[in-house]
């Protein structure tokens, strides 16, 4: 697979029928171990749709986390991992980073520049793009969260909704397919809760989120997925998994 | 999401041996004497030099801690065991030999100089190891406050290393983060340069120092919420030394001094 067939791919915007039907993301026989030996992830088979949006549930420790990070090669398990077709090997990691926008759970981790504008030209800054460039899609992506007016500002003087939403401009800003989002709800308020779902609602990109916000589930995916113990055990339309009481509550998750 | 476990002494202090009994006043006091003898020892003195490495060695035995674990510590003291190095040519005295390109001369007397500072910091070193190999971090800051160090001293060592984890970790979420975000693209050179690649990571830096700035504060009024004044108390049964202990520090002491008073007398 050479790398260089990674930049025929458009970025963001799938379409719905979509003339090659090459998915987004495509996982096989995935494995993890922690250092300490025992099993994160246990034999993953995943297969996402361009424009699917996914949530991914289960309990603390299920390996929910474990599993977002081997999307852009943070963590390497052993197993197959195709992004848009192309596997993820140490050739191909730089490139799918740029495709695989990851939003950090704690915006504290994501944002460690020392003002906004500086944390969301930091993407197109590292890819090598032009000044101009930088300038445009840093403005588009501030635009985009609502933020443009902190650019300015150090990020951690930021509420937490603000914070939030910077770090999802910090990976808008290159520009990638898929958004992977790690708990994007937790510990935010109603009204910012509320206006993060409606930008991710607006965005075109594939999306794949961890939470355990079964509402947020419900009404921003289209499919929903559960993990348990290093394994997806459920997979299927989000409604029809949501009213699954049974399913749910043996793998300890509450009704929205 | 943890810190290299080698960094981490914690799976040593939790073995047994006949050092990880003994009270931590008595191990520190003879680990901060055994580094007084030797950094007073005079250059050269080999035979002094290796009378050391034979006590420092049979605590090392006594310790059965692994001969992995001391390379690895003594290894983190080397980078700065090599700012003597340049005393090689600096020090006046007999021509060893000349550098060919730079033309400096190296002395005997210099590298006498440098060997001798190498070998008292690996003591040291491998002393400091022993201590912190077999004794956990809660007894050493106990033996601290029991032998009347300052209590600002004491508690400033006690927080650190209380904080040292979480603030490490976190700098390693940053890390991450920026891994994540550090993307290429074809025909474009990813990274830009040296020079802005060492900007961010300084910027990184100077963000997790106002981080962890702050947190302090929000520590501190949570302990001072809680009636901190500066004590830290414990009704945790003390330990006292048994026969075992004060042996050890009688037959430790009177060896230092032995050889001490032999090279300078």
């Amino acid at each position: 697979m050479s790398s260089s067939e990674l930049a025929t791919f458009q970025p963001s915007v799938p379409t719905a029928t979509g003339s090659a039907r090459v998915s987004a993301i495509e996982i096989a026989g995935l494995h993890y171990n922690y250092p300490d030996g025992t099993a994160a992830l246990d034999g993953i088979e995943l297969r996402v749709e361009a424009g699917e949006r996914v949530a991914l549930m289960g309990l603390n420790g299920a390996g929910k986390s474990t599993l977002l990070m081997h999307l852009n090669g943070i963590l390497r398990g052993t197993g197959q991992i195709r992004i848009l077709g192309h596997e993820l090997t140490d050739a191909t990691v730089g490139e799918i980073r740029a495709q695989v926008g990851f939003v950090f759970q704690n915006p504290d981790d994501q944002l460690f520049s020392p003002s906004v504008w500086d944390d969301v030209a930091y993407g197109p800054l590292y890819m090598g793009l032009d000044r101009d460039e930088i300038e445009r899609r840093v403005d588009r992506a501030l635009a985009a969260v609502g933020m443009r007016d902190v650019a300015d500002k150090l990020p951690h003087h930021l509420s937490l909704g603000q914070r939030k939403r910077v770090s999802l401009a910090t990976v808008l800003s290159m520009e990638p397919s898929i958004l992977v989002l790690d708990e994007p709800t937790a510990g935010l308020d109603p009204a910012a809760r509320r206006q993060l779902i409606e930008l991710l609602d607006s965005l075109p990109q594939t999306l794949l989120f961890a939470t355990h916000d079964m509402r947020f589930a419900r009404d921003s995916a289209t499919r929903a997925l559960i993990m348990q113990a290093g394994r997806i055990v459920a997979d299927g339309p989000v409604a029809e998994l949501l009213a699954d009481g049974p399913t749910l509550e043996r793998y300890g998750l509450e009704l929205p | 999401m943890s810190l290299p476990a080698w960094l981490t002494a914690e799976r040593y202090q939790a073995r047994d041996s006949f050092l990880h009994r003994r009270d931590a006043r008595i191990k520190l006091v003879v680990t901060v004497s055994a580094a007084f003898a030797v950094t007073l020892t005079p250059e050269g003195n080999w035979l002094a030099f290796g009378a050391f490495a034979l006590v420092v060695g049979a605590f090392m035995v006594l310790s059965r801690l692994p001969v992995g674990f001391y390379l690895r510590r003594a290894g983190l003291a080397l980078p700065f065991v090599a700012a003597a190095v340049p005393l090689i040519f600096t020090r006046p005295g007999e021509t060893l030999f000349t550098l060919p390109l730079f033309g400096w001369t190296a002395s005997t007397a210099g590298l006498v100089a440098v060997a001798s500072i190498v070998l008292k910091a690996m003591l040291a070193v491998l002393m400091a190891t022993t201590l912190v190999g077999t004794t956990p971090p809660q007894a050493l800051l106990r033996a601290l406050e029991r032998l009347r160090v300052p209590r600002l001293l004491s508690s400033t060592i006690m927080l650190m290393y209380r904080y040292l984890f979480v603030i490490a970790e976190e700098g390693q979420r940053m890390l991450r983060a920026r891994e994540s975000r550090s993307a290429s693209r074809v025909n474009l050179h990813a990274g830009r340069s040296v020079g802005w690649r060492a900007g961010v990571l300084g910027r990184m830096v100077g963000t997790l120092f106002l981080r962890s700035y702050e947190r302090s504060e929000r520590v501190y009024v949570a302990m001072a919420a809680r009636g901190y004044d500066g004590t830290i108390r414990t009704v945790r049964a003390e330990h006292s030394p048994d026969t075992f202990d004060w042996l050890m520090l009688l037959g430790s002491l009177s060896a230092f001094a032995g050889i001490v008073v032999y090279v300078l007398v």
